[in-house]
C-alpha cells in the first residue's frame, strides 16, 4: 500500500473519532487504548496518546517515520451506551481484517455515532423495575416495591428532562434524587413501620455512577492512573449529589 | 433459606440488571445474558451470606465471578465483556448501609451528649461497609479482564508462541 502524508492525516482523524465516541459512551481508557492500536497497526502505524477525561492528544507516524500527524480531540461529555462500544469494537475487527479505505470508516463511524437509544417509555419503565427488583431484594414488601417503581419512574423522568434542557450533570443527579426521595419519603411519613423504609434506600439507585466507579477501577488497575482518579472523583461527586438530595428530603420531612 | 425466596430474589436480580441495561442502552441480542448474570450474582451473593461470611467478601466474589462470565458471554453475544459485566453487578450495589449511613449523619449533627458514641459507631460502620463493598464490586469485575487477557484471547503471548513454532516447523 502507498503512503503519503494525506493517508497519515486521515488515518489520524479517524483514530481520534474512534476514541472520542468511545469515551464519551462509557468504554475503560485501556480499551480505547487497545482499539485505537489494533486500527493504527493494520495501517503499519505507531500511535502515541495521551488520556485525559475531556481531551486527547494523538501522535500518528508510519512505522519508517517518514510521516507524522498530531492533534488534540475535545470529548463530549459522558453518555454511556454501549450500543457504540459493541458497534466500535466490531468495526475494529472488521479493519483489522480488510483494511478498508479510511473515508469509507469514517462514514460508519458517523452512522454509530448516531444509532438511536431504545425507545424512552421503555426504558423509564424497564429503570423503574429495576427500582422495585432492588426493593425487593433489601427486603421490601410489594406495596413498597409498587412505591419504588412509581418513584424511580418519576425521577428518572426527572433527570431526562432537565438534561434536555441543558442543566449541569450534577444539578440533574441532585434534583432527580431529590424527586424520588419525595414521592418515597411521603409514603414513609404517612406509614411508618411497614417496610417503606427499603422503598427509600433503593428509589435514588437507578443514579449510581456505575460506569465511572467500575472504570476507575479498571483503569487504575491497568496503571492509568490519572484518569482513573479522575472517573473516581465524578464517581464520588455523584454519589455525593444523591446524597444531598436524599438529606434534603429528609430534612424536609423530618423522619 | 429456601429455594424459592432464593430464586425470587434471582429474579428480582435479573431484573434490576436489565433495568441498567436499557439505560445503559446495550445492543438488544445481549439483554438475555445480562438477565441471567443478573439472577447469578444476587443468588451467589445470597448463597455466601447464608453460609456465614461477611458482605464484603460475599459481594467480591459474586462480581468476580460476574467478570469471569461475562468475558465467556463476550464471545457469543459479539460484545465487548463491559457491556455484559457492569449492568448485572449494580444489584450487588449496597442500598440498604449507604441509606443508613445517610441517616446516621443527619442524626449525629443533631444529638448531643451520651447517644453520641452509639450512633457514630453504627455510621461509621454502613458507611465503610457500603464504601468497601462498591470498591470490592469494582475490583472483582475488573480483575478477570485483567489475568485472563491482555488485547484479546488471540493476542496473548502464549498464542503466539504456539503460533510461531507451528510455522517454524
Amino acid at each position: 500500500m502507498e503512503y503519503s502524508q494525506k493517508h497519515i492525516n486521515r488515518l489520524g482523524s479517524v483514530l481520534l473519532e474512534t476514541a472520542a465516541v468511545l469515551q464519551s459512551s462509557g468504554a475503560s481508557t485501556s480499551r480505547i487504548h487497545m482499539t485505537l492500536n489494533r486500527i493504527a497497526t493494520t495501517y503499519n502505524c505507531d500511535i502515541d496518546v495521551m488520556f485525559t477525561l475531556r481531551t486527547l492528544v494523538l501522535t500518528v507516524s508510519h512505522v519508517d517515520h517518514e510521516y507524522e500527524y498530531t492533534s488534540a480531540k475535545q470529548i463530549p461529555p459522558i453518555g454511556v451506551n454501549f450500543s457504540k462500544v459493541t458497534a466500535i469494537s466490531q468495526l475494529s475487527w472488521r479493519i483489522k481484517k480488510n483494511a478498508p479505505k479510511q473515508s469509507e470508516i469514517l462514514l460508519e463511524l458517523e452512522t454509530i455515532d448516531n444509532t438511536s437509544h431504545h425507545p424512552r417509555w421503555l426504558v423509564v419503565m424497564a429503570v423503574g423495575l429495576a427500582g422495585a427488583g432492588f426493593c425487593g431484594i433489601t427486603g421490601g414488601p410489594l406495596v413498597a416495591m409498587l412505591v419504588a417503581f412509581v418513584a424511580t419512574c418519576l425521577g428518572l423522568l426527572t433527570r431526562q428532562e432537565l438534561h434536555k434542557k441543558g442543566f449541569n450533570f450534577y444539578i440533574c443527579v441532585f434534583l432527580a434524587a431529590f424527586v424520588a426521595c419525595l414521592v418515597t419519603g411521603g409514603v414513609l411519613k404517612l406509614y411508618p413501620n411497614q417496610g417503606f423504609q427499603a422503598a427509600f434506600a433503593t428509589s435514588v439507585l437507578f443514579l449510581i455512577p456505575g460506569v465511572p466507579l467500575i472504570n476507575s477501577f479498571s483503569d487504575l488497575l491497568a496503571g492509568y492512573t490519572l484518569n482513573g482518579f479522575a472517573r473516581f472523583v465524578v464517581g464520588l461527586f455523584t454519589v455525593f449529589m444523591i446524597a444531598l438530595g436524599l438529606i434534603l428530603a429528609l430534612t424536609l420531612y423530618h423522619i | 433459606m429456601d429455594i424459592l425466596q432464593l430464586v425470587w430474589f434471582g429474579c428480582l436480580g435479573g431484573i434490576a440488571a436489565l433495568g441498567f441495561a436499557m439505560l445503559f442502552n446495550v445492543p438488544k441480542r445481549t439483554l438475555i445474558y445480562i438477565f441471567f448474570l443478573g439472577c447469578l450474582g444476587i443468588v451467589v451473593k445470597k448463597l455466601i451470606l447464608f453460609t456465614g461470611f461477611e458482605i464484603f467478601f460475599a459481594s467480591f466474589a459474586a462480581a468476580t465471578l460476574i467478570g469471569v462470565f461475562s468475558m465467556f458471554v463476550a464471545h457469543r453475544g459479539h460484545a465487548p465483556p463491559l457491556v455484559f459485566s457492569i449492568p448485572s453487578v449494580i444489584p450487588l450495589v449496597p442500598g440498604s448501609y449507604f441509606y443508613k449511613f445517610m441517616i446516621g449523619v443527619i442524626e449525629l449533627i443533631g444529638v448531643e451528649g451520651t447517644g453520641f458514641t452509639t450512633i457514630f459507631n453504627e455510621t461509621v460502620n454502613n458507611g465503610l461497609s457500603a464504601i468497601f463493598v462498591i470498591m470490592g464490586l469494582s475490583v472483582g469485575v475488573s480483575l478477570p479482564n485483567l489475568i485472563f487477557r491482555k488485547e484479546s484471547f488471540h493476542e496473548t503471548s502464549f498464542f503466539k508462541m504456539v503460533k510461531k513454532k507451528n510455522k517454524q516447523e
